[in-house]
């Protein structure tokens, strides 16, 4: 098995006429993921990728048994067509569109929690069971099935962890990546709760950043869990006062930034990696038997 | 984006908040004998450092003006400075509504100890209530300030209505922040707004077209110019002499720490972001501003798993006639058509890596 995403899952791209949702649509198809279709509001009846385009989540839902779906609309839609999705009982979804205001993210966060559904994102990568379900913008040629998983908040942190793992001979079982904005849907750790009990991880990669306090709460869960844990906190040598490309990657109080967050997951018994490219070598070490 | 105080006052006195009567300079507001003359600085501290005056009198006003407009605070050039009317304070509060991250909402904080930064308010004197989204401000929240706050009987009800069009504010104008620091009662009764610190969530920028009265906030001249590029530039060390551009965020962070660890002192660095979409275009006003600082070496560290490598390397060879940069040039390239990218790159002179731990070493050892 895996988390959030497997073969079972019937996937659905929002905003699948656009470019980039066409793009990854295509994508989706050509790799073997699940994607059973898209939805574009007043384009119901077209195909792109070979795949049906609904009007609505609902459609999506009653006519093409939809579960999850991978959102790319522009910023000022991405607010309705998140509570379209939840509403409609869409059970994992990937707000993958950047630039939604902050205000915006904490009604879609709060209505999904509400509703028990997954938000991942906004501004996420997305996430992706290597071999099973891709829902993301990570390009299935880069990574292989195995038995890390890997949650991150950024995407283009998430591909070096990849091929750090590749270089030793690691696949992942699932990769998450929650978004770098100051307001998301999931936080690194509900993520961590489900890696914890799946049977198909045996080791976690938690990738973090300065700013916000998702990394620090997790540490809480991190001493309570049976497998390993390697982390490594981007931005220690980040500037005071300057927003790092993710929104939410800004210095707050004194424990959000880097050394702040590297001591509480130590205490918390996670293997602690200074150098991004290291990291597969300290999960080899972690790991007892050759997966 | 963070506004100038005035500009926050203005959005407050909009939303029925009570603020003092003031004007921005040389305007004056009318009917007022005794001033304060307040420095327009997005920083923070500027009244420990002299950035407010306070001056009886018209014929006293021009010469602190005047000291004041030559100034700057933490790098923050005085952009004008507003003139109020000074009251007589009995006491301070401290009352805003931020965004709680972690739990996903906006939060009121309210202090009966205004005036000072509110990091050093203990914290059982600073009172912190998330609103919940689903439910919004509600009367017991309400109450439950007032009673913290402990006013007077006959100014709860002032402040319940401040509270409540504060939470408004927030909503309606985008505002990541609206900070009232110090809230104050006068000597006659009254809640007022004695200052304002108000910063606009830029991701709504699409739903205010009225925010284009804004200066855009102060950044560097260098951030600015890659700003306008459609980027995000960093500066990092006034007195490094490489720049690192990447293609996304978070590796921009890790490979600043890498290149930190490695004893390199970076002068700033770039996440390209769409940039890396956009071709020749995109990239020249970012090149045109990477050439002047006149690096010693340029980095270019990019992994793209969705765009195209060779569109990337066509941009980044177009760039680079238009706007060549001196100095040594490393690029690691990587993902979706990296080997057509090595051929087009190649004429360059770069030193060309797929590998990240291949490029980082000739980064050392070009420096």
């Amino acid at each position: 098995m895996a988390i959030l995403v497997d073969k079972a899952s019937r996937i659905i791209v929002q905003g699948m006429t656009g470019r980039v949702g066409a793009a990854i649509a295509a994508r989706m198809v050509e790799s073997g993921s699940p994607v059973v279709g898209g939805v574009a509001p007043g384009r119901g009846g077209r195909k792109v990728a070979g795949l049906p385009v609904v009007d609505s989540c609902y459609a999506a839902v009653a006519e093409l048994d939809a579960t999850a779906s991978f959102v790319s609309v522009p910023a000022a839609h991405a607010l309705d067509a998140c509570l379209e999705a939840i509403d409609a009982g869409i059970e994992v979804i990937v707000a993958y569109t950047e630039g939604v205001p902050v205000a915006d993210a904490i009604q879609m966060a709060s209505y999904a929690r509400a509703r028990g559904v997954v938000l991942i994102g906004p501004n996420s990568a997305g996430c992706v069971s290597p071999g099973m379900a891709n829902l993301s913008d990570l390009n299935d040629a880069y990574m292989r099935p195995g038995r890390i998983g890997i949650v991150s908040k950024s995407g283009t942190m998430t591909y070096e962890v990849i091929d750090a793992l590749d270089a030793v001979g690691l696949g992942q079982s699932t990769i998450v990546c929650l978004g770098g904005d100051p307001v998301t849907g999931s936080g690194h750790t509900e993520m961590l709760e489900r890696f914890e009990a799946d049977s198909a991880t045996e080791a976690v990669v938690l990738l973090g950043e300065i700013g916000g306090r998702s990394e620090l709460e997790a540490a809480a869960f991190v001493a309570r869990m049976t497998k390993p844990v390697v982390a490594y906190i981007a931005g220690r040598h980040a500037p005071a006062g300057k927003r790092m490309g993710h929104a939410g990657a800004l210095l707050g109080s004194p424990e959000e930034n880097a050394p702040g967050k590297i001591e509480a997951l130590r205490r918390a018994g996670a293997v602690i990696v200074d150098d991004l490219t290291a990291v597969g070598k300290a999960v080899r070490r972690c790991c007892a038997v050759p997966t | 984006m963070q506004l100038y105080e005035f500009e926050g006052k203005r959005l407050f006195a909009a939303h029925g908040i009570p603020v003092p009567r003031g004007a921005v300079w040389p305007d004056l507001p009318a009917g007022v004998e005794r001033y304060v003359a307040k420095a327009q600085v997005r920083s923070g501290g500027r009244g420990k450092r002299g950035g407010i005056r306070f001056i009886d009198g018209k014929a006293a006003l021009a010469t602190a003006v005047t000291a004041l407009s030559g100034r700057s605070f933490d790098g923050d050039t005085v952009g004008c400075v507003y003139v109020e009317e000074r009251l007589e304070i009995a006491s301070e509060f401290y009352l805003a509504v931020a965004i709680a991250r972690e739990a996903r909402c906006r939060i009121i904080l309210a202090s009966p100890s205004g005036g000072v930064d509110i990091e050093a308010v203990p914290p059982d004197r600073l009172l912190k209530l998330p609103i919940n989204p689903l439910l919004g401000l509600r009367p017991f929240m309400t109450r439950r300030i007032v009673d913290f706050l402990a006013v007077p009987t006959r100014t709860a009800a002032a402040l319940a209505e401040i509270v409540s069009r504060l939470v408004a504010l927030a909503a309606r104008e985008d505002a990541e922040l609206a900070e009232i620091n110090p809230l104050v009662l006068t000597t006659d009764g009254k809640l007022i707004a004695v200052d304002a610190k108000v910063r606009l969530d830029g991701n709504a920028r699409f739903r205010h077209p009225e925010w284009q009265a804004y200066g855009r906030t102060a950044g560097t001249p260098f951030e600015a110019a890659i700003e306008a590029a459609g980027s995000v530039a960093i500066e990092v060390d006034p007195a490094g002499d490489m720049i690192a551009v990447m293609s996304g965020a978070g590796l921009m962070m890790a490979t600043l720490d890498l290149l930190t660890a490695q004893g390199q002192r970076v002068r700033a660095v770039i996440d390209l972001g769409g940039v890396v979409l956009r071709g020749a275009e995109g990239l020249t006003p970012v090149f045109r501003a990477v050439a002047a600082l006149r690096p010693k070496l340029t980095f270019i560290n990019a992994y793209l798993q969705t765009a195209l490598c060779d569109e990337l390397a066509r941009g980044i060879a177009e760039a680079y006639a238009a706007a060549p940069f001196p100095g040594a040039t490393v690029v690691r390239l990587k993902g979706r058509n990296a080997d057509q990218a090595q051929g087009i790159l190649r004429p360059l002179g770069f030193a060309l890596h797929a590998e990240l731990p291949a490029a980082l070493a000739a980064v050392a050892a070009s420096s």
